[in-house]
């Protein structure tokens, strides 16, 4: 395990009765990018700081870069820890310009000043040394807290919420920035995240955190046509679960039936999970489907399509040549492409009111 | 683990001189702290490390050191120190403060009180403290007379100051004023009057009117006067100043007082002090006083302290530099101030007015005090 | 966007975990010193007799109490609404000459409450010097009578509004104008802004200050006593003065500390459970100056009225005793040594104060719980009690226990750092809670150790509410006058002790020149102080 940067078993942080952090699970290998993905109050920020040492943790350990740093009976500060944290409202010191900011965890040397100004450089912020912070915009704000976290070449940099408070034009730049950014530095990286797009779109891992446990941790194509559970399901983007059978041909649901069994005996009852890219629509005087509601996006339409039983499903359309109206009768199929997860009956009996969704 | 340097010292100028300061001050803060007791506190516990300049310099005088506790202010007691020093070459070091904040610091001092003289300017701060003083060398208590002193022996009187009644020379004349202190609660006098109830020397006269008169007439006294309206002034100063503008027509205050404020702001200040005739128990005569500490650490340096007091010389001092009556004989009493011998003074032991608590439970009860 | 201020900020702030050594510990050992007083008070109590608690439960006394507490609230309304207006005008506009009026505002903290007293009653006085005015052209003889609440309120505001005025404008220093341009760019004028924004953010430092003015007020004796307001503590200091009684008194002053804790809860809801520093991202910049225009004038004219009443009418005063006793042939005693000792003293006890005020205050914003909150509290009962009894109990504790620093300057300066700790405190508090402890952490996993990020991180930045501190405690320091008369090595004297001595023995002229002396010397740190404060 000499290649796992960041390593978390069983970690566990309790305020009062309530667990933030519920045996928390993570082996995160050197150079990799995970996202921690869930909604408010799942804990994901309280791992994170359990991880930088600011929380001490009630039970479990944190090992960094092979070392441990908390466990039983020890506790290493976090000046001591190598993390390089990056804050949601980026804490830059306010009264230091932007190199001293930079070069303040830099030790001191004769190159201290170079070094500073080599990952300001690579953060795109070179010849802003001089620059107090509040003289820089939100973007620029953003690189400098990220540049003096990764000035001292740290074993991780962790990242809380870190795109939050740019404005959505802005978020996908540097979004594509940071990652870039981190990739070129080689280093391993943790950022919390409630957003999914962008936990699939940074992450080279995505871990799914729900009630202070971690869900379900897979590379986002994976985790999010594979999804573990209902919560994971949801959480990652729109998703359906229709009744379905298992059947000598595969799941059969009163839209079709697709192949896969997910090795699930015949006859057993459940629910299968689609997305709307997995129906396609057709329109049909027959039905069996009629459009309930239509959600223009732009480059794409979504349709809620309610089927006879009662139960709506989504899907969307990407060619604009055929536009459907609310109350017209479609045809409705089945056609993911891949195989579909299946959630049988006993195991997830509820359906979706209890499961928390984010409104993001 | 790494760097735990400063930063430049450009960067952080701010920083560092506070730190600079910071680190300085207290290092000669607490030096100092140290110094200052070696040096003059007179402290009952011998110096660990007595240093060079002050022990040979105490051992070639007379007695050395000499710790006094003044009620009496500095700008009084001081030129007098000074002169005690010089003749003596022992080392004085005064405590000026309120009687009563001496009379409490040396209470709760105990038994480590650096005090050896307690030097209180009324009666009663002098009985408030009387059981921690010593019992005086006749030698001393017999320079001044039996009224003058105290009935045990405990401290002696250093001058004396009579009551007087200060009147607005604008609307009064000293015929408009009666003999009797009593005479002002004649309704007459409604709105008229200023009084300092929680003045020591104003209870010392309270005591005397309960002694001379008896309980109940001064009872009558102090609900007659409140029933009259009377202003009430935290000291004698303000009623003096009070008078003088017109504020109020009289005041029952000390005689010194007036002359204060007529060598700062001359003849033409509007107030003057008036004696009240027959003996009454308004004109009594009181003393500021001194006498040794149980605790005393230069009892020797004290008794020749309280001996220096009562000389020809500072009982001249006191007459007039601070405009008080001596109490030896064959002094000269201050031009400006009226003789002894033309006031008509009530017969009584001052030590008596040391017994302050039926006053102030008198004072209590008619809600003169609260 | 929609995450600011999620629960990120709330967790780091009130996170149970224990708070390390390097602050319990120094806190301890102020808090055992703190208590002091209170042992002291609770021992004479105990040792007092039944007829003691009959003297002090009667009507009167209980009457007395309410009279006090009644002038308590004037006076701190007062105060309140003095300061702040007085703290935004010289912080945020382009009033004329705002750093003269930022230090000429300031000084009134340092003019004895007595002083305050006998200066007003003889300028405002029925028979003052503006009745002696008025009386040639008007033929007024008499002035309204300003003895009583009207005149206590009157001095006591007018010579106490600097605490407020200390840790707000402490506090807008430190506030992030971007909340201020939020509202302004919402559309609310500057007028709106103030009353809808910066006020409530000011709340912490305007109940710190107003604490402090209403035990101030609580403890204050020179002034009501020549005001004859008759007051709780006038009644203590009555029965030290009438009675000797120091049982009696001391079994009051418990009283005292009652009315005092009542206060700091009602402190304690006014100061809300809001976060004040900056949760949404960025860096905070600096504000832009508000531009008064047509305002100017009245803005002028009020805050020249406030110094012409609180310092330029008490230095009128004070030099005309001084000239009108010199043209008398009086001789003035030479006080140059007496000027040292309270400078000395009072930097030495601003600094001290204030390094005994840093672990208190970081305990009590970044570790908030119960203990924490406590002896932030606790802090302030040296301050509500009367001065004497502060320095009776260092009296009592340091010749008995600590014999060889008894009258010594280190017991005299530990005094000063209970009588005055509050000062420090609030204004420190005050300008912590505005620092996002995010930026200390940030510090932290940078690789600096906890002391290291506060002497480099979190000092610097609370630069302005430091040096707010370090003025107040020395200003009030330089006034002090129980403590000192009581605890000071012998022979040592300063301006305060000399315009007492001088005072009480109605020697005028001798007391203006130290009085004088002690607001002048007062200037200078604080025009330094008031001068930095700005970056």
């Amino acid at each position: 395990m000499s290649d796992a940067a960041v390593q978390c078993n069983g970690l566990t942080k309790r305020y009062g009765d309530t667990a933030a952090v519920d045996a928390f699970d993570l082996d995160l290998k050197q150079g990799l990018l995970l996202a921690l993905l869930g909604p408010s109050g799942c804990g994901k920020t309280t791992a994170l700081r359990v991880i930088a040492g600011f929380e001490r943790p009630d039970a479990g350990s944190v090992e960094i870069g092979g070392r441990l740093v908390a466990g039983p009976g020890k506790n290493v500060p976090p000046e001591k820890r190598r993390v390089g944290m990056v804050f949601q409202d980026y804490a830059l010191f306010p009264h230091l310009t932007v190199g001293k900011n930079v070069a303040f965890g830099i030790p001191r040397g004769p190159d201290r000043k170079t070094s500073a100004a080599t990952v300001l450089a690579m953060v795109g912020l070179a010849g802003l040394e001089t620059r107090m912070p509040h003289e820089l915009s939100g973007g620029q704000q953003q690189r400098v807290a990220l540049a003096r976290a990764l000035a001292p070449n740290p074993d991780v940099i962790l990242l809380d919420e870190p795109f939050s408070n740019l404005d959505a034009a802005l978020r996908a730049q540097v979004r594509a920035e940071v990652k870039e950014i981190l990739r070129a530095a080689g280093t391993t990286a943790i950022f919390v995240t409630h957003d999914q797009e962008e936990a699939l779109f940074m992450g080279d891992l995505v871990a799914v955190m729900n009630a202070g446990r971690v869900e379900q941790v897979d590379e986002p194509q994976v985790l999010f046509h594979t999804p573990r559970s209902r919560f994971a399901a949801e959480f990652l983007g729109q998703a359906d679960f229709l009744p379905a059978t298992i059947s000598d041909a595969g799941l059969t649901t009163e839209i079709g039936t697709v192949p896969s069994t997910n090795g699930h005996a015949v006859g057993q009852r459940g629910d299968v999970m689609m997305r709307p890219d997995d129906v396609t629509l057709a329109r049909a005087e027959t039905g069996p489907g009629r459009i309930a509601q239509v959600f223009f996006r732009g480059i794409h339409t979504m349709y809620q399509v309610a089927l006879p039983s009662g139960q709506m499903v989504h899907a969307l359309q990407h060619h604009h040549a055929v536009v459907l109206e609310p109350g017209e009768a479609v045809e409705v199929r089945l056609e993911p492409g891949h195989p579909l997860v299946f959630f049988p009956q006993d195991v997830s009996s509820s359906h979706g009111g209890g499961d928390p969704r984010d409104s993001a | 683990m790494f760097h735990l340097q400063f930063h430049k010292p450009h960067s952080m100028s701010f920083r560092v001189s506070i730190l600079t300061i910071l680190a300085a001050a207290l290092v000669v803060g607490l030096a100092c702290g140290g110094d200052s007791d070696d040096g003059g506190s007179g402290n009952p516990t011998p110096d660990p490390e007595p240093t060079a300049n002050q022990e040979p310099e105490a051992t070639a005088e007379v007695g050395g050191k000499l710790v006094v506790y003044s009620g009496r202010e500095e700008e009084l007691l001081g030129p007098l120190i000074g002169r005690f020093e010089d003749e003596t070459g022992i080392d004085v070091s005064v405590r000026y403060g309120s009687n009563s904040g001496l009379v409490a610091t040396i209470f709760e001092e105990g038994g480590n009180s650096p005090a050896d003289i307690f030097f209180g300017s009324d009666p009663g701060a002098l009985g408030a403290i009387g059981e921690r003083l010593l019992v005086l060398p006749d030698s001393i208590l017999d320079q001044v007379d039996a009224p003058f002193r105290s009935g045990v022996g405990r401290w002696v009187g250093v001058s004396g100051r009579a009551r007087v009644v200060v009147y607005n020379t604008d609307v009064l004349t000293e015929a408009d004023l009666p003999d009797s202190i009593y005479d002002f609660t004649d309704p007459a006098w409604n709105g008229r009057i200023g009084w300092a109830p929680t003045n020591g020397s104003f209870q010392a006269m309270v005591t005397a009117m309960r002694l001379i008169d008896s309980e109940d007439a001064a009872r009558g006294w102090l609900e007659g006067i409140r029933a009259n309206g009377a202003t009430e002034y935290p000291k004698n100063t303000p009623i003096v100043q009070a008078v003088a503008d017109g504020e109020i027509d009289v005041g029952f205050v000390n005689h010194y007082y007036l002359f204060r404020f007529l060598a700062e702001e001359g003849e033409s200040f509007s107030a003057r002090n008036y004696n009240l005739a027959g003996g009454d128990s308004g004109a009594v005569i009181l003393v500021a006083g001194a006498g040794i500490l149980d605790g005393a650490d230069h009892v020797p340096a004290a008794e020749l302290f309280l001996s220096f007091l009562l000389t020809p010389q500072s009982q001249q001092y006191f007459t007039d530099e601070t405009f008080e009556y001596p109490l030896v004989d064959g002094i000269e009493t201050n031009p400006l101030l009226v003789p002894l011998e033309n006031i008509e003074v009530p017969e009584l032991d001052l030590s008596g007015l040391s017994d302050l608590e039926g006053t102030v439970d008198l004072l209590r009860e008619t809600g003169v005090i609260p | 966007m929609d995450a600011v201020g999620t629960p990120v900020a709330a967790g780091g702030w009130r996170r149970p975990t224990l708070p390390p050594l390097s602050l319990v510990a120094p806190s301890t050992l102020i808090c055992a010193a703190l208590l002091l007083p209170i042992a002291y008070v609770l021992l004479r109590t105990l040792g007092a007799g039944t007829d003691a608690w009959d003297l002090i439960y009667r009507r009167s006394v209980l009457d007395t109490l309410l009279r006090t507490v009644y002038l308590t609230a004037a006076v701190t309304v007062a105060t309140v609404s003095l300061a702040v207006p007085i703290a935004w005008l010289t912080v945020r506009t382009d009033l004329p000459l705002r750093r003269v009026w930022a230090v000429l505002t300031v000084l009134p903290l340092v003019i004895p409450s007595y002083v305050g007293g006998l200066v007003v009653i003889a300028a405002l006085g029925p028979k003052g010097l503006l009745q002696q005015m008025l009386e040639g052209p008007f033929g007024i003889d008499r002035m309204p009578d300003i003895y009583g609440l009207p005149g206590a309120v009157l001095v006591l505001g007018l010579l106490s509004y600097p605490y407020v005025l200390l840790s707000v404008r402490a506090a807008l220093w430190t506030l992030d104008p971007a909340l201020e341009e939020a509202s302004r760019g919402l559309g609310h004028g500057v007028w709106t802004t103030f009353r809808r924004v910066t006020l409530p953010h000011l709340r912490p430092a305007i109940a710190a200050g107003g604490l402090l003015v209403a035990l101030y007020t609580l403890s204050d004796f020179g002034a009501v006593s020549l005001l004859r307001f008759n007051s709780f503590t006038r009644v203590i200091y009555i029965q030290y003065d009438t009675a000797f009684d120091r049982t009696l008194a001391a079994s009051s002053s418990l009283v005292l500390v009652l009315v005092a804790l009542t206060l700091l809860v009602i402190e304690a809801r006014a100061r809300g459970r809001s976060q004040y520093h900056r949760t949404s991202a960025g860096a905070a910049r600096r504000t832009r100056v508000v531009r008064l225009g047509r305002w100017r004038w009245p803005a002028l004219a009020f805050i020249a009225g406030v110094v012409t009443l609180a310092l330029a009418l008490p230095v009128a005063v004070l030099t005309y005793w001084l000239v009108r006793g010199v043209q008398a042939g009086e001789s003035l005693g030479f006080v140059w040594d007496a000027a040292a000792s309270s400078l000395y003293v009072s930097a030495l006890a601003a600094i001290v104060t204030l390094l005994a005020a840093m672990p208190v205050a970081i305990l009590t914003v970044r570790h908030r719980g119960f203990a924490s909150a406590g002896l932030e509290r606790i802090t302030y009962i040296g301050f509500a009690l009367p001065g004497i009894v502060v320095a009776l109990s260092f009296v009592y504790f340091g010749a008995r226990y600590v014999t060889p620093l008894y009258q010594t300057l280190a017991l005299l300066v530990l005094a000063y750092v209970v009588l005055f700790l509050p000062v420090a405190v609030g204004t420190l508090r005050a300008s912590l809670l505005q620092i996002n402890p995010h930026i200390e952490e940030a510090a932290r996993s940078l690789g600096r150790s906890p002391a290291h990020v506060f002497i480099t991180v979190v000092v610097p930045m609370l630069r302005a509410g430091l040096l707010a501190s370090a003025a107040g405690v020395f200003l009030v320091t330089m006034k002090e006058l129980p403590a000192t008369l009581i605890l000071s090595p012998l022979e040592f004297r300063t301006l305060a002790t000399v315009t007492w001595s001088a005072s009480s023995a109605a020697f005028f002229a001798r007391a203006a020149a130290p009085a004088l002396l002690l607001v002048l010397l007062s200037s200078i740190p604080v025009a330094f102080l008031t001068f930095r404060e700005q970056r």
